[in-house]
């Protein structure tokens, strides 16, 4: 593992949409650290994090900081870990005090393809503001063998029932990343 | 010509818990426990049998589901001995199951699925063309009368029990189907889905597809011919007949073939 993460660094404006795409395709080994602060009202922001990879170690810290009224943020990390890879995910979430009708979410869903994958996930929220929406939530799960046999059922050989599953899983996330990333990403997924 | 060989099949189930497979067995429980049938190419046979006695098994072991393990016997497919072909395999010699439970499969639609499905299989249906291939699935589910929205929507994501059922007979009547097994298809249909879904088994028994029909009832086969009736207890056929015997089950139950 790196010893330095690599810092993105976000603030976001008064009624500004912000979206802070982060993509890992197994690449090598990488230590992710986002912060993103919304203090001043009507600010947005999105996290997304797509994680793809057969080798490597991804440690992915995100926080986001509602620091004003009216302020809105989604943190949806997405990923299809093979063969050995890691990834341990941290989030966070903080409302603070004074940040009225704040809105905001903290997703993680990973699927294992190998029993030597590991995906970790800590996701927290800290709302110090009553008039609220918050929510999070996180899954890992394998590719079950329920869905195999019934793709296998209609012809699909293991590979690519897998495959069908795994570009099923991430097509409609991927759509939201810009260009750049969802390029890259689709190219990955081509490669699957 | 291919005829569909059973002998002697004694099956037991590896790990429960998948509704399938109806939960609550044991681990390694014998399901079914020496099975005999022949199905000649062309033929519709119906398996009727109270709830446990290895329907849903029997179907499954044919696609060789893992969980269902052969302990003696053969499964023959014509030259095909399916008791030692993996599942995918099975389906691409022609041989296709309809589930009793369809699995959800989120991000993919029907439409993604058979595209995909249909290019595995060697023996397309003559002249073969995607684009052909596209509106026949459109035909197919209009015949079914299911709105384009499920062509494209995640498949049996969120779908009513009706809605998957319709759902596999699309799409066994699409891929190229040489004998299709059809696991309960009529639990969960009201009236007029049974008679739509039972018109497309009608076409696949035109077109010359070997049929095996799974039910609890004999209401569906008010509309499909059957050729044999065989009615299996706890994993043995224990009587066959023609439609009468179906009819005769409707009026007095199984009880005085079980009890026999």
């Amino acid at each position: 593992m790196t010893a330095k993460p690599e810092i993105i660094d976000v603030r976001v404006s008064a009624d500004e949409m912000r979206v802070v795409p982060i993509v890992w395709l197994g690449e090598g080994d990488r230590h992710i650290k986002a912060r993103v602060l919304m203090n001043a009202p009507g600010g947005s922001a999105k996290v997304l994090c797509l994680f793809l990879a057969k080798q490597g170690t991804l440690k992915l810290e995100t926080e986001v900081i509602h620091d004003a009224p009216n302020t809105f943020s989604r943190t949806l990390v997405k990923g299809v870990l093979d063969g050995n890879a890691v990834a341990n995910y941290e989030g966070l979430v903080t409302i603070r005090k004074g940040s009225k009708n704040a809105d905001a979410d903290l997703n993680e869903h990973a699927i294992l393809l190998s029993p030597n994958a590991r995906a970790g996930a800590i996701p927290r929220l800290e709302v110090l503001e009553n008039e609220v929406k918050a929510g999070h939530g996180a899954t890992v799960g394998k590719v079950g063998e329920n869905e195999l046999f019934y793709l296998a059922t209609r012809g699909l050989p293991r590979a690519e029932a897998k495959r069908l599953i795994v570009r099923g899983f991430l097509s409609a996330f991927v759509s939201e990343f810009p260009k750049e990333e969802a390029e890259k990403i689709n190219a990955a997924l081509e490669r699957i | 010509m291919s005829t569909l060989t059973i002998k002697n099949l004694h099956v037991t189930l590896e790990s429960p818990g998948t509704t399938a497979l109806r939960a609550g067995y044991g681990a390694g429980k014998p399901i079914l426990n020496g099975i005999n049938l022949t199905l000649p190419k062309g033929k519709t046979h119906v398996i009727m049998g109270p709830n446990g006695s290895g329907k849903s098994t029997l179907g499954n072991t044919i696609l060789r589901h893992p969980n269902c393990k052969i302990v003696k016997g053969t499964i023959a497919f014509g030259k095909n001995k399916l008791s030692s072909m993996k599942t995918d395999e099975i389906a691409r010699a022609g041989v296709l199951l309809a589930l009793q439970h369809p699995q959800a499969v989120s991000g993919v639609s029907v439409t993604n699925l058979l595209t995909i499905a249909v290019r595995k299989f060697s023996e397309k249906p003559k002249n073969f063309k995607m684009a052909h291939f596209r509106n026949d699935i459109k035909d197919t589910a209009k015949a079914l009368h299911m709105p384009d929205e499920f062509l494209s929507r995640s498949l049996n994501d969120g779908f009513s029990g009706g809605e998957k059922k319709k759902m596999e007979i699309l799409q066994l009547s699409l891929l190229p189907a040489k004998c299709v097994i059809i696991d309960e298809i009529d639990s969960g249909l009201d009236i007029d889905a049974l008679k739509l879904v039972a018109k497309q088994i009608t076409k696949l028994r035109a077109r010359g597809v070997s049929i095996i029909i799974i039910t609890h009832y004999n209401r569906i086969l008010r509309w499909i011919k059957a050729d044999r009736v065989h009615i299996l207890h706890k994993g043995k056929i224990i009587e066959s007949g023609t439609e009468a015997l179906a009819k005769d089950i409707e009026k007095n139950g199984y009880s005085e073939y079980i009890d026999a």
